[in-house]
């Protein structure tokens, strides 16, 4: 009974924290063009929360970071996205540099 | 994508940064009646940013802040406005979530 309520207790936190990492991105997404320092600071917010709860950010969120740097990128603005080598290649222009991610085509006849 | 849902006891440990506030009371009496947006959290403070674009810091402790839920992501479908002591959300806003097991026990 203890044991189910610990565990009851976790799932609990660990939903509010991917919620609040939810919310950190849509904030940092409205406020990249007038606050960019906000923007930072939430994405700063965001990646705290999901360390400390042993939160994954999803696919879409991870690559929307830059891998060193840690600024949130918006494509056409502050990174450039190419695809190449079944890589798709993205530059941070706030530090300069390569983020690869691979990807696979799928064959033809499926 | 999950649908959020905020209710108002689980409040204190969710998302502050981007809600509608009001300093309900305060030790400064001069920050009564404050109102805006939330635009960061220390440890021991609040930022608010209110509608004439000044940007107030406002302490934790000893403050009752009037949250309102949007309802955008609330429970019920409306606006919900949740009273909360400030002395409640004394911590890094990473490390809130944490007090949710400490009050359950």
């Amino acid at each position: 009974m203890a044991q189910n309520r610990r565990k009851k207790n976790k799932d609990l936190s660990k939903k509010i924290a991917e919620e609040r990492i939810v919310i950190l991105f849509e904030l940092a997404e409205q406020n990249f063009k007038t606050h960019p320092e906000r923007t930072k600071r939430y994405v700063e917010l965001a990646r705290a929360i999901g360390m400390r709860y042993r939160v994954r950010l999803t696919r879409d969120q991870k690559r929307r970071i830059c891998k060193h740097c840690y600024s949130y990128l918006v494509p056409g603005n502050n990174c450039r996205v190419r695809l190449n080598d079944s890589m798709v290649q993205t530059t941070c222009f706030e530090c300069g540099r390569l983020s690869r991610y691979p990807y696979y085509e799928r064959p033809e006849n499926e | 994508m999950t649908q959020i849902e905020i209710t108002p006891a689980e409040l204190p440990y969710h998302e502050l940064i981007g809600l509608l506030v009001k300093v309900d009371s305060s030790c400064d009496p001069t920050l009564n009646g404050l109102s805006g947006r939330v635009i960061d959290e220390t440890r021991n403070t609040i930022k608010i940013e209110t509608s004439q674009g000044f940007i107030k810091i406002v302490p934790k402790a000893g403050t009752v802040f009037v949250f309102t839920i949007p309802e955008r992501i609330s429970q019920t479908g409306r606006n919900i406005s949740v009273k909360i002591d400030g002395n409640i959300t004394l911590s890094q806003p990473q490390n809130r979530i944490k007090n949710l097991k400490k009050s359950r026990k």
